[in-house]
C-alpha cells in the first residue's frame, strides 16, 4: 500500500472516533454516526481506516455504510431537509409536499441545490405520525407540514445567520 | 404564582412548543406576572399538540 489514509486529517479523526468507542466492531454504526457528525459525511478514505481500527474487513464496513441511506458519501449542502415518505405521511398528502419541495428547491431527492444551500433527502418515518406530514430540517423535527408551512420553514432556515 | 406546563417531547417540539414557551415567558415578563413554566412529558395526545396546561 502506497497511500496511508490514516495519515490524513479525516483519517486521524476517524481513528480517534474508533478509539473513543474502544475499537469495538459492534460499535461500527455508532462510529459511523459520529464520523458523519464530525466530518459532515463518511469519506471513502476513512472506510479502510475504520476497518483496520475495529478489525473488520473493508467490505463489511462498506456494506454497512452503503446499506443505511442516512450515511452520506459526499458532503451535504449547508442545510439538510429530510421529508418523510412513509405510509402515514403519504396518507396526509405527503407526496404533494414532496413535489412542492422538489419544484421549489429545483432539486430531487438525494440532490443539493445549485447554490449549495440545501440538500433534499427522503426518509421513511420520523416517528411523528400523529402529526403527518413530517419533515426534519437540520435535525429539527416539524409536524403538520403542508406546502405553506414548508415555504415558511425554508425561508426561516435560509435567513438564519451563519453560526 | 401560576404554574404552566408546556410539554417538550418530540411531538410537541415539532409543533413549536419551544417558541410557545419563549412567547409565554416574554409576555409574562412584559406584564410583570409571576409564572413558573414546567416543561413536562407527553400526555399522549400527540395529534392535539401544541398543548399548554395552566394550573388553576
Amino acid at each position: 500500500m502506497l497511500t496511508k489514509p490514516e495519515a490524513s486529517p479525516d483519517g486521524e479523526r476517524a481513528r480517534d472516533v474508533c478509539d473513543r468507542h474502544g475499537n469495538r466492531p459492534d460499535e461500527l454504526i455508532e462510529i459511523l454516526h459520529e464520523v458523519q457528525e464530525d466530518l459532515g459525511y463518511v469519506p471513502e478514505a476513512v472506510i479502510p481506516v475504520i476497518a483496520k481500527a475495529i478489525n473488520l474487513s473493508r467490505a463489511e464496513v462498506h456494506g454497512v455504510v452503503t446499506f443505511y441511506h442516512d450515511f452520506r458519501r459526499e458532503p451535504a449542502g449547508r442545510h439538510v431537509v429530510k421529508i418523510c415518505r412513509a405510509e402515514s405521511c403519504q396518507s396526509m398528502q405527503g407526496e404533494a409536499l414532496c413535489n412542492h419541495a422538489k419544484a421549489s428547491l429545483k432539486a430531487g431527492f438525494g440532490e443539493t441545490t445549485a447554490d449549495g444551500q440545501v440538500t433534499l433527502e427522503a426518509v421513511y418515518c420520523l416517528g411523528n405520525c400523529a402529526l403527518s406530514p413530517a419533515m426534519m430540517v437540520d435535525g429539527q423535527l416539524h409536524g403538520r407540514v403542508d406546502t405553506d408551512r414548508f415555504d415558511e420553514i425554508l425561508a426561516e432556515t435560509l435567513s438564519e445567520a451563519v453560526q | 404564582m401560576t404554574r404552566i406546563f408546556i410539554p417538550d417531547d418530540a411531538a410537541a417540539l415539532s409543533m413549536g412548543a419551544d417558541k410557545i414557551a419563549a412567547a409565554v415567558t416574554a409576555e409574562a415578563d412584559k406584564r410583570n406576572l409571576k409564572i413558573e413554566i414546567t416543561r413536562n412529558g407527553s400526555r399522549g395526545l400527540l395529534w392535539l399538540e401544541p398543548l399548554i396546561e395552566i394550573e388553576t
